[in-house]
Order: C-alpha cells, then structure tokens, then sequence
C-alpha cells in the first residue's frame, strides 16, 4: 500500500518536473506585431483605414479640433462643466489645458500612422496593392494633418505668413522604437509649408482615384484626387499663394454653383452629398459625441456647447444658413443624429473652393473682382441671399469672410477661427494678443526638456 | 487560532515507530483545561527520544513506555506543554492549559507554518476573533486598523466598492501596489472586473469572500517573510487561512445580525433655493454689470439670469432691451429672480440618502473523525446601503474537507464559492452620478413636473439626482470559484512531498440599462450595455519539505517547483434604441452600437527553495531563493531571481537573561532581500498594431505601442530589523519593526514627446523608498477572575519619498503631483494670497497677468516673484500621506459580558476637497453648498470666499490651498457590546452549546476637521498618484446592528 502510494506520488513529481508546462509563450490576442501588418495588401489597407480612424477621434476632427476653435472664434458658448472647454470660452488657456494636449497628441498619431504607411508600403510585395495610392492616402492624411497643426500651433500673432514664424515638430518618419521618439525641436512654418506641398504634389494627385459618386460610404470617406486638389486649394490660400489657389479651386468647380447642392440643409441632413469632397464618415457603431455636446440634457446631450447668440454670430436677414446653424434651442442642425451618433463631418466641399477661389483671385488680382463676385454670389443665393455687389476689394473680402464664416461653421476644419488668424484679425479679440495660437502643450515642452519651444505667452 | 492547529497538526503529525520490547502500556486522555474538551492530535512523545504518538479524536493515547522514570512531553502548538514522570501509573490524563503568551502561537507563512518563536521575518497576524460579528463587507476591511504597517483605506461607501490596501507604503507608480491575496495557498485575484464606469468607485474581486470563514491573515511584510512569492512579493502579500474542522462531534454554529446602516452625519449642507436664486442673479450682475452680453442688452439682470440658465430663448423687447422668452413652468422666469422667495426648493442630498437594511446569515457545520474532518458553511449577506440605487448582496459556501489515507498519505480539498450582487450607482467624477448630482444640482430645481417626468435642470448638463438614482439598471454579478486539493505524503521521517492544484475562477458580468429617463438613454433611446469578463487562474505546486531536529540544531528545508496560468476573456456589447424601457436585455435593442471580445494570457514558472536552522532555539537563520520566469517579462529579461535572508537572536533564551524575569520574551530580528513586482500588463514588453481602428465599416490597425525587450519586473528591495519583547510574562508585549524598502525599476511610462505619435514606453526606470517604525503593543492591563481589560495598539510611521522619475514631475488626479523628493499623493496648486478688496489690490493682481480681476477675486501669490502669475507659480501644497495611522482596540471582559472599543486614527495628510471646489466654485452652472454663503461682497468684505461672478473669468476656483484640507481623524470603527449565556442556563437546554448575544455600531463617531462628508475617501479608489481627493464619493454609513452566536 505504502509503496504503491509512492509510486504514484512520484509519478506525479516526474511530471511536474519534466512536463513543464509551457506557460510563458503567450501572445496578443488583438495586437499583431508591427512586422505582421505591413505585409500584403489586406494589412496595408486596415493601416490606412487606421490612418482615417485617428482623424475621427473626438480629440481631433470628431469634435474637438474644429469645435473649440469655434468656441475660440466665438461661433461657439459654453455652457457645460468642462473648465477645459471654458477656457476656451474665456479666451484665456493655460498651457496645460488637457484638450490641448489631447488634440496635439492625437494629430500627431494621425501623422505617425501615415509617416508608417509611407515608410513600409514600398516594401510590400503583393500584386493585389495599388502602392500609388496607398502612399497617396497616407500623404493626404499627413497633409492635412499637419496643416491642422500648423494652424492652431504655428504661425505668429498677425498672421501665418509672417517672416520668421514657427511652425511645429516636423516628422516625416515613423516611430517604431523609443529612440526614434525623442524630441525634435519645430521647424519654422515655412518649412512645415513645404512638407505640406511636398505631399500635396500633382503625381501624389494623379495616384488618387476620382471621387465617387452616388452615397456608398467609401465616396467621399476617403482621399479622392478632388480632395486632395480642395485640400491644396485650402493650403496655398493659407500660404499666400493665391495664384495657385485659385486655379485648384477652379479646378474642381464649375463657377456657376450648378455644382452645389440646391438645399444648404440638405448637405447635413443627407449624407455624402455631391458637393462634399471629403466626409468623415460615421455609423451607429463607429460612432462621434458631437450632437451629444450639442444638444441640451432633456433631449439626452450633456448641453455642454450651444451656438452663439445670433448678435455674436450674426446672419442676414433671410440667410437659409441660419436656421441650419443656429435653429434655436442651443444646438445646430448639422449635428443631429443624436441616437446614433453617426452624424458625417464635412472636411471640405465645393462651396468653399468656390470662396476659396474668391478671395484668392482678389488677392491675386483686384481686377478679378467681378469673377470673384460671381463666385460668392454663387454660394450666397444658394443660401436665398441676394447679390453681393461692390467695387472695393477690401469691402468685398470683409463680406466673403461673413458668408464664409456663416457657410462653413461648425465643419471639420476650424476655417473661421483660421480665417481670423490668416487675415490677422485674430488678435484684436485677445487682452492677450500672444492667446491666438494655443500653447504647445505643457507636457510637450516638459517632455521636450528645452527641446520644443513654447509659445510666447503661456 | 485552534483551526489552525488543526492544520498545523495535521502536518506534524508523525508516523508511529514500532513497539519496542519490554514495556508497559500507558494510556489516557488529553482535555483542555479551558472548557474540559478533548484535544485530538495533541503529541505525547517519550522525553529524549522520538518514540511518541498523538491522541485521536477523543482525545485519547496509548503509549508504550520503557521504564517507569520515563517523563512523557505533552505538546500541542498554542497549548503549555507539559512534562509529567510516568511513574508506576497506567493511566495518566492530562488538560492543557492555552498558552496565553504570544510566544506559543504559530503562524501561517509562505509554503509553510512557523512557531512565532521563530520567526525571523515581519508578520502580522489578525485573527478571526479580531473580525468576527463586524459587519464587512469585503475581507480586507477586517485588516483594517488591525495590522501595523498596513494602510488599507476605504475608498467609499459604495456597496462592493474597491479597499486599497498598502502593506508599508505606495511602492509602485504605474503598476498594483496592492499586495497578493493567498488563500489556502492559492493565489487569487484581486482588483476590478467591471468594465462599465461608474465614475471613481470600481469593483472589488475580495468582496466575494465571506469574512466568517477566515480563521486569519497573516500579512507578509519584510522580503524575509515574502520574497518566497517571489515575482509578486514587492507590495507583500496577505495570506489567508479559512476555517477548517477538527475531529470530534459535529458542531453547528449559527451567526446572524441585522442592523440598520445611515448616513455617519451631515457635514455638507446645500444653500437652498431661494439662496440659490439670489447666488445665480448675483453672479450674472457681477459678470455683466452693463447688462450688455452675448451681443444685446438686456432689460434686466434677471431676464439675463433666466435666458441663461433657463436655456430658455431670448427676444427683443422694446424699448432697447432684450428679455428671456419665459416658459412659464415656474422654475428660473426672470420674475423669480426679481422675487427669490418664490423659488422652489428641493433638499436633494435628503432626496438621495436612505437608511439601509444590513444583516447577514450564517450558518457552519464542522467536525470530524480520527482520518477526517470537514467544515462547510454558508452565509448569505445583504446590505441595502445608504444611498438611492446602490445595494450589494453575496452568497457563499465554503467546504474544506482533510482526509488521512494512510499513517503516510494525506488528501484535502477545500472548495469555495459564491455569488455577488452588486448594484451601484454612478458617482465621483460623473455628471450622471447620484451623490455628484446630489450636491451639484441647484436646489431650485423640482423633482418633477407635473406631469410626473423628472425635472431636468435646463442650465446644466448634469443629471437629476433622483433620476440618476431611481431610472437605471446597473447590476453587477461575480460569481466565483476558489477551490485546491492536495496530496501529501511522507517519503521518510521527516521528508514530506506535497503536490497541490488551486483555481481561482471568476465570472463577472455586468448589465446596465439606461432608460429614456435619463439623459444618457433619452438620446439613444435607451442604452443596454453587457459585460462578462472570466478570469481563470490556476496554480499547480510541487514542494518537498525536510524537517530534522538533531541535538541542539533544528532545520526546516523546502524546494518547489510551481506553474501558475491565467487566462483572462472578455465580451462586451452595447445596443441603442429600445422598443419603450421595459426590456432591458440587448436583445430589443435595434442598434447594436458595440460588440468586442478580448482575451489575455499570462504564466509564471517558479523555482523556489528555502532552509530555516535554529541552533538550541535561540539563534535563528533563514534563506530563501525563487526563481520567477513570466510571460509578462520582455523576451531579453524572462527570468528574475528573488533572494532573502535573515537572522533572529532570542536573548531571553540566554542564561544570563534567567536572572531578569521581568522579561519573558526578548528576540532580536533582522533581514534584508529582494521580491518583485510583475503586475505590468501581459503583453507591455511588445511593439504592437491594435485592431478596432476602424472607419467606414472596415478594420483597422494601427500602432498603439513600442517595443521594451528588456521590460522586467518592479523590484522591491527590503530591509528590516525587529524585536519582540515580552514583558511580565508577556502581559506586555510589544513588536517593533524599523524597515527601509526601496522599490526600483518601477514601471513607468517613459514620457515621449506627443509629436512622436506616443506619449509613451513602458520602461524600467524609477524608484519610491517607503521607510517607517511599526510598533504593535498587546497588553493585559487588567486580569481576575471576573474581569479582564486587554487593549491592543499598533501604529505606523511611514514615510514615503519618490526618488527617481523616468522624466519631468507630472500631475495626476486633480491635484495631485508626482515629483523627485517629494511623497507620492502631494498636492500641488496655487497660493491663495488674499481677496482685493481696494482699486490697490486689484491693480496689483492685472499688474501680475490676472487681467480679468475685480474686487472680491482672489489675488494669488506670485511664488516665484517673476511678476507674472503662471503655471510655474505652483508648489507642493500638502500631501494624502498620514504622519501616522493606526488602531486601538480595547477588550473588556466581566462576567459574561463582554465590551470592545476599536478606534483607528490617521494623522497627517491632506485631502484635496474637489467636491467643494465645484460646490463652492460659484462658476455658474453648479449647485452650491452653504461656504458661498460667506462669499465676498462690499458689505461683507472680511471673508476667504471670493465674490460669485458667472463663469468665474479669474479662475478663482483653480487647483489652489483654497481646497485643501486636513484630514486627520480619529474614528470609533466599531463598538461592540456582548452577552453570553451562561453554560449552566445552556446546558438546561441540551440543545445549545453555546450562546451570545451582541449589539455593535460601526463608524458611531469621527472626530475630524475635514468638511467634506467623510475623511476616508479616495474618489480614484485604488490609486498610487492621487489618494485623498474627494469628489462627489459615496461616504462611508454607521451601521448599528444586533445580532446572535449560537452553538449548537
């Protein structure tokens, strides 16, 4: 009995010794390696559609990135509990203000996503993958990235084209070890201008493919060769290079606003209309809290934003634009779908490339006027407005930004508040001038330990 | 005590040798002197040999002796032994006497049990008598004020809510710093399962065990005591024993109590509504003195003050004024305003807290043969808490069960499991929770409308606090598995090999609806959400242990191999749009807006091995080593080696201290070693690509970290030193330890800059040395017949300084700051200077950058004297680290009655009261409590509360000395008063074996400065950064409850 008992016990220490259970190899069950994804085309296009699901993010153009600045710029009031959010609305940020830092870090990630593709697409070797146009999304992601960056960082007080301005860290490859994350100091904002154009090119243009059409979901979702030409359009008014700008804007439109959608309202309460160029786009389960911001308690928001007063944010008379952004009852009719929170972000459309193309040709030129009239008036009487008409440059592009301001509100690019800064009018709203580019965040500069300058003023 | 020497028997029993030839027989029976019981297993051994036996069941030995001179030695762990000379006698009953001192006792170490004696490293004990009848609702609350060294601070009173417990200070930054929880030698699961938030307060996975089956902790201090857990060991480790039978008649003992549970007191009061209304229209005319806002003048303040927080829409009135266009409901119109008398008022925190049934059912049937004993229980408990919403309910069995096979083989299991209820309501930082509503809605908002929907406040964003309470579902249900079974047997005398399989199963689900009711489902139409996580864990421990006393050396050997996996899964999904709010299940939901599953593995591999040598008792020496390899390890740094050692010297034992009989017991102690720390995250030493970056219905990857191959485990370096000394045959006792513990390598996030695309890598780098005094002093102050006062005390002083950070100082929590030189949990901010009270003081505050300052605003202090008031004019302000902390616990005995008093204090620390800073931030949107009542105005200039001015545009409510608080205090945790039925009114009965009666109150006072509603708060619950911020927690109740023992 006792030896038979023996036995069996040591049979059972031989095989906890020997066995040895192999509990250390284990793996991730939802991350891959990044040598894994990098190597057919199936994993190239889950990291672009990665690339577009960092732009979605609600620190970035899912809300914060453009809704704060409208705060900023006054299209905007608070009304929630943020103290984050009421600095905005205070005009009076401090450099540790987490929204700040959460949009940097999150259009950066954007950027580093992008600066991955561009980096390991040409080493994929898979006939199924268009590489052209890989690259080409991943540099329009970047693009735009880094113009967002720019033009909430960078640039000086009057003006982004000021000689001399900063602009921000400029990465243009991927971090993969923790030494490829060390700091790098900014660059000025010419420089970062030039990456921007550097991506923006005709040929990374001709690798897109047209937008498409009708509602499927990919249609304006992602990077079209109309996108990427409005997206440079957008880039050069900002750079100054009015020349340019015009004739990309025009490019893509037809100048008579037979190419804008008959409805103002409709361009929100349908989606992926034609006239928009790029959209990002949302459903029930890959879903955005915009109209949660938006709307009040009762109707299930958490009425943390409501729309100026029409005195702050004024429309003519009879604007149809004004019961599309300012309906009353605090929220806008852009943002709706609550339930769901699948409400689209126009990023750009033809409206703007139409007063795009205005303001360019008239800065270009002042002979270009009455082009420049027939194009906003394209956009106002869509709107129900009547003609614009006058014979000063400066008058003409003082009621361009007043329609511009009121026709593009509330989209996924802050173009009012980066309208105020581009034309140096930003600074005249501010106690403290040094206020109209936000601080890099305090961490950054921390982390950065000298590296990455603070703005002046925070 | 006695059920762990039952076990401990069980372990030393050792086999009969054979008779020998030409001796008589000497039988008899072992009683205990205390009650006249039979003591089973108890060791009769002839004196100078090893020839003995133990008594069975009954009690009862037989013994052959070879000569008449022969002295039996009768020993028993926890009994006096006795030494008794065989003479002519045949029969020879002995009793027992207990032990009283503490030098009898024995503890529960790691892989083993040790005399106290010989201990050499720091261990506490707390027995189940200190616990017993308490009203717990988790384990680790019986650890509480019991145990010197260790801080275990409720976070809240949330049923179920997480106990953080820090065994000699916060050693981590990133990683648990909570200790590993044993039982029965398995090693189980600890922390949150909840994935839906509710604000601060999460889960905890110890409120699945019932405190009545512990028979106690032993709390693993120093590296000497812990280092055997090896890779786990850094926070030290907390083992469990639960009760177990012992032989003889099957007894059942029956516990029940009930009680009532109610808010502890009412420190928090809220202006009501008509100050309320006046505060609003106040702070709108001190923004808008010219009535010119958001573009228009208005007609007046009040019209101003109800457009704004009336949500309601504005319209131009003639002549040149703008007024809000009123809705008539008779909340907020600008005539209310002009009347404030008229508003309504709603008392919300009486609205929000109840009194709440607790009570608690338990019943144990324990007993045994000679081979076998066994012990099943079950209880079921139910606390109803104090709050609207919340609730917590647990059912439990347990079964251990020990079988003798052979003189040589042994089997056991025990086997418990149990099912949690938990209903909480969101709270903490939530504009949905019930208390942050609470204090935060404005009292002149009425519960309802008319029409009997809820009234939501048009001005805020937060939710009605009766809504949040009553409208949604949140129910969390753990059901739980801890179970092991073991083989043993003895190979040769002495040689013992033990192989032993423990699991720890959870499953933890979640359901929560959100009605149309509430603000969260009246947009989605109702939002169901279902979680259910399982965690299984399970350790398989192969030890051979070597016992040999050799003349006047003694030595305890160990080697141990040990393979520990486990396995984690999720699932998670969310559905929007309900057919009405009847259904609640996922089901009726037209959306399903979310569905993920996630799963996680990790595995140790452990190599352990220990030597304990005591020559002639008294010089004491003791080394262990493990071996711990982890999946969690970078692939360059598998396998971590954790060593300790240490020495005791027992003076007493001296001849040269025979003399001084004042002193009964005198050991010196000290050790030094290494453990880890491997609650790093499974898989943080990889580069990876995460899915769900999803976008226009396809997958996504995209990175979300980089790589660390040479990521290894936290690494707690400990030194200690010791003594015990009894005194006046250990009527007093004290144990005093003196520690340093360094914890290196801690895991932090090497900050990156975000321009990186991380913010982030998980790196090695980083150190905390927590060193302090714990003094635990047990003394019997009074002791006769009728009466008896023993009192225990112990106390802690910790201090805790980081000393090294991966990068710059970073903040945490609210207020919270992380910096070299300074102690984890300081609070950093600004200086209040004073208020502006003249045209002087206001230039002096714009002069200094605060552009936006009038009369009333603070002027803050210019720290660094630069002229400008900015970030960089911060400093430390205080800390959430006590001084000191501990509990004092005093037992009388007369008659049969008996009384205990236990106090626990903390001394020292600071609470960062950010519930007053939005209470009393006066920003706008907020309810108030009364301070504001003492807000500056030119009538009342002599105040620290500055002006009401919406929206507060000079942040006077910025992270300042302003809020912050002390939070000393010094707490009656319980009381308790018994009665127990005499034996000879008892034994009338025939039926009942033992009897008590017993009223206790829980938490009946708290002696404190602090204003908020209870001083033990930690809103981010357990956390390493930032303890002691208070915001909007579920406080703490009183509970006084009645309840019965009762043996049958």
């Amino acid at each position: 009995m006792k030896i038979r008992n023996l036995k069996y016990v040591f049979v059972f220490a031989l095989a906890g010794v020997i066995s040895s259970c192999n509990v250390l190899d284990q793996e991730p069950q939802a991350s891959l390696a990044p040598s894994q994804v990098f190597t057919d085309a199936s994993g190239v296009n889950a990291a672009i559609i990665g690339a577009y699901s960092a732009i979605q993010g609600g620190n970035y153009a899912g809300l914060r990135s453009w809704a704060l600045l409208d705060l900023y710029s006054g299209n905007l009031r608070h009304t929630g509990t943020f103290p984050s959010f009421a600095q905005f609305q205070n005009r009076n940020i401090l450099a540790n203000n987490v929204e700040v830092s959460n949009m940097w870090n999150s259009v950066f990630d954007a950027i580093n996503r992008a600066n991955n593709l561009i980096r390991f697409v040409p080493d994929v070797n898979d006939a199924a993958l268009n590489k052209d146009r890989a690259i080409a999304e991943a540099k329009f992601i970047r693009a735009f990235s880094y113009l967002t960056a720019l033009t909430l960082w960078g640039g000086d007080n009057n003006g982004y084209t000021v000689a001399g301005a900063p602009g921000v860290p400029l990465r243009l490859t991927p971090t993969l070890t923790p030494a490829d994350g060390a700091a790098t100091p900014r660059v000025s904002f010419g420089e970062v201008r030039d990456a921007i154009l550097n991506d923006l090119t005709q040929d990374m243009i001709d690798a897109l493919p047209n937008r498409g059409t009708g509602g499927s979901l990919s249609a304006a979702g992602r990077a079209s060769r109309e996108a990427a030409i409005a997206l440079k359009a957008k880039a050069q008014l900002i750079f100054g290079n009015y020349a340019e700008a015009s004739t990309l804007a025009l490019s893509i439109i037809t100048g008579t606003g037979s190419d804008l959608a008959p409805s103002y309202a409709s361009l929100y309460s349908t989606k992926n209309n034609a006239e928009s160029l790029w959209e990002l786009q949302f459903d029930a389960v890959d879903n955005n809290a915009i109209a949660f911001f938006f709307f009040g308690t009762a109707q299930g928001g958490r009425n943390e934003l409501a729309i100026a007063t029409n005195a702050n944010f004024p429309h003519e008379a009879g604007d149809a634009r004004a019961s599309v952004n300012n309906p009353g009852a605090s929220t806008t009719a852009k943002y709706t779908r609550i339930t769901n929170g699948d409400d689209n972000v126009i990023m750009i459309r033809k409206a703007e490339m139409y007063l795009v193309a205005a303001e360019a040709l008239v800065r270009e030129n002042a002979t270009n006027l009455p082009q420049a009239l027939d194009l906003l008036n394209a956009v106002r009487s869509r709107a129900g407005l009547v003609d614009y008409n006058t014979a000063d440059t400066a008058e003409f592009l003082t009621q361009l930004a007043a329609d511009k301001r009121v026709e593009l509100a509330f989209e996924g690019f802050p173009n009012h508040w980066v309208d105020l800064r581009r034309t140096g009018n930003a600074a005249a709203l501010f106690a403290n001038a040094n206020l109209v580019r936000l601080p890099i965040p305090e961490r950054e500069v921390l982390t950065a330990d000298g590296i990455v300058e603070q703005n002046a003023g925070y | 005590m006695k059920k762990i020497l039952q076990i401990v028997c069980v372990a030393l029993l050792l086999p009969l040798g054979t008779a020998w030839a030409q001796e008589r027989t000497v039988t008899g029976r072992v009683t205990s002197a205390e009650d006249g019981s039979s003591l089973p297993g108890v060791n009769v051994v002839i004196k100078g040999t090893s020839v003995g036996t133990a008594t069975d069941s009954e009690g009862r030995y037989s013994l052959s002796v070879p000569s008449s001179s022969s002295v039996l030695v009768f020993s028993f762990i926890g009994l006096r032994s006795q030494e008794v000379v065989v003479g002519d006698r045949s029969s020879l009953d002995i009793s027992l006497a207990l032990d009283a001192t503490q030098l009898s006792e024995v503890v529960v170490t790691g892989y083993g049990v040790q005399a106290r004696t010989e201990v050499t490293g720091a261990i506490t004990s707390v027995s189940s008598k200190d616990f017993e009848n308490l009203p717990l609702r988790n384990i680790d609350q019986a650890l509480q004020g019991r145990a010197a060294g260790v801080n275990v601070v409720q976070s809240s009173g949330t049923p179920g809510a997480g106990i953080s417990v820090n065994i000699r200070g916060t050693g981590s930054l990133t990683s648990s710093s909570q200790p590993l929880f044993v039982i029965d030698g398995v090693p189980i699961n600890t922390g949150s399962y909840t994935a839906i938030g509710a604000g601060g307060q999460l889960t905890n996975a110890l409120s699945d065990l019932n405190p009545n089956d512990i028979e106690s902790f032993e709390v693993l201090k120093d590296a000497a005591a812990a280092a055997i857990y090896g890779s786990r060991a850094a926070n030290g480790v907390v083992i469990i024993t639960t009760k177990s039978g012992k032989a003889g008649r099957t007894k059942v003992d029956f516990n029940y109590y009930t009680g009532v549970e109610t808010r502890q007191n009412d420190p928090v009061k809220k202006i009501n509504g008509e100050e309320a209304t006046i505060l609003m229209r106040e702070m709108v005319a001190n923004r808008y003195p010219t009535l010119s806002a958001f573009g228009v003048t208005w007609a007046s303040h009040s019209e101003l003050a109800a457009w704004l927080f009336d949500g309601a829409a504005g319209a131009a009135n003639s002549p040149g004024g703008f007024v809000a266009v009123t809705n008539n409901d008779g909340v907020r119109e600008a005539s209310i305003f002009d009347n404030p008398s008229t508003a309504p008022n709603t008392d919300w925190l009486d609205l929000i807290f109840r009194s709440g049934r607790i009570s608690q059912y338990d019943v144990a049937f324990s007993g045994g043969s000679e081979k076998t004993n066994f012990r099943l229980s079950g209880t079921y408990f139910n606390q109803e808490g104090i709050m609207i919403g919340s609730g917590f309910e647990r059912v439990t069995a347990r079964l251990n069960l020990n079988n003798q096979v052979t003189d040589r083989l042994r089997f056991g299991a025990n086997i418990g499991v149990s099912r949690s209820v938990a209903v909480r309501p969101q709270n903490d930082n939530n504009i949905n929770g019930v208390l942050s509503t609470g204090v935060l809605y404005s009292s002149d908002i009425p519960v309802r409308r008319a029409d009997g929907t809820y009234y939501k406040d048009p001005g805020s964003s937060t939710e009605n606090p009766v809504a949040a309470g009553l409208e949604p579902f949140f129910e969390s249900v753990s059901s739980r598995i801890i179970g092991s079974s073991y083989g043993e047997v003895d190979i040769a005398k002495g040689l013992k090999f033990r192989t032993e399989l423990g699991i720890d199963f959870i499953l933890f689900k979640d359901d929560r609806f959100q009605p149309t009711t509430t603000n969260t489902g009246a947009g989605s139409n109702g939002l169901g959400q279902s979680s259910s996580r399982t965690d299984l864990n399970w350790v398989w421990k192969n030890n051979i242990t070597y016992d040999k006393t050799f003349g006047d050396h003694k030595l305890t050997a160990l080697a141990g191999i040990e393979y520990q996996q486990s396995t984690f899964e999720s699932l998670f999904a969310q559905a929007t749009v309900f057919p009405g709010n009847t259904i609640r299940r996922l089901s009726a939901g037209a959306v399903k807006a979310d569905a993920s599953s996630g799963g996680s593995i990790w595995g140790i591999e452990s190599y352990l091995t220990r030597v304990n040598y005591a020559f002639k008792g008294k010089y004491l020496l003791s080394g262990s080593v493990r071996v711990d390899g982890s999946s969690r390890f970078g692939e360059d740094k598998r396998y971590g080696v954790f060593p300790a050692a240490s020495v005791g010297w027992r003076i007493s034992d001296e001849p040269f201290m025979s003399s001084i009989a004042a002193i009964s017991d005198l050991k010196l102690r000290a050790s030094y070693g290494i453990a880890g720390n491997q609650e790093i995250g499974d898989f943080s030493s990889l580069a990876l690509f995460g899915s769900g970056a999803n976008y226009i219905g396809l997958g996504g990857l995209s990175p979300t970290q980089l790589g660390n191959a040479v990521l290894s485990w936290e690494q707690a370096t400990t030194f200690n030193i010791g003594a015990d000394i009894g005194l006046l045959k250990d009527r007093i006792y004290l144990a005093a330890e003196y520690f340093i513990k360094d914890n290196n390598e801690l895991l932090q996030q090497l900050p990156l800059v975000g321009s990186s695309g991380f913010t982030g890598v998980t790196t090695n780098i980083g150190s905390i040395r927590n060193s302090g005094i714990e003094l635990s002093l047990n003394t019997v102050n009074i002791s006769n017949s009728n009466f008896r006062w023993s009192s225990n005390l112990n106390l802690t002083f910790i201090k805790n300084e980081v000393t090294e950070l991966a990068g710059a100082p970073f903040a945490a929590g609210f207020a919270s700051w992380v910096e070299e030189g300074q102690a984890l949990g300081s609070f950093r901010g600004f200086r209040v200077d004073r208020i502006i009270q003249d045209a002087t003081d206001q230039a002096e505050a714009v002069a200094q950058g605060q552009t936006a300052a009038q009369l009333g605003d603070i002027i803050f202090k210019d720290l660094n004297g630069d002229g400008t008031l900015n970030a960089a004019d911060q400093e430390i302000l205080g800390s959430a680290q006590p001084k000191f902390f501990g509990g004092l616990t005093n037992t009388f005995n007369y008659k049969n009655f008996d009384i205990s008093l236990f106090f626990r204090f903390v001394y020292g620390n600071e609470i960062y009261n950010n519930t007053r800073a939005f209470s009393e931030g006066m920003n706008g949107v907020f309810g108030q409590t009364d301070g504001v009542l003492d807000r500056w105005t030119p009538e009342n200039p002599s105040t620290t509360v500055p002006r009401a001015v919406y929206g507060d545009p000079n942040n006077n409510r910025r992270v300042s000395d302003r809020w912050l608080e002390d939070g000393s205090f010094l707490r009656l945790n319980n009381f308790q008063i018994g009665y127990t039925i005499p034996q000879e009114v008892l034994s009338k009965t025939r039926v009942l074996r033992s009897a008590r009666i017993y009223a206790s109150g829980q938490n009946l006072f708290t002696i404190t400065k602090y204003s908020g509603f209870d001083p033990e708060v930690s809103t981010f619950n357990i956390t390493n950064t930032s303890p002691g911020t208070d915001f909007l927690t579920y406080p703490q109740a009183r509970a006084v409850t009645f309840g019965v023992n009762i043996g049958l």
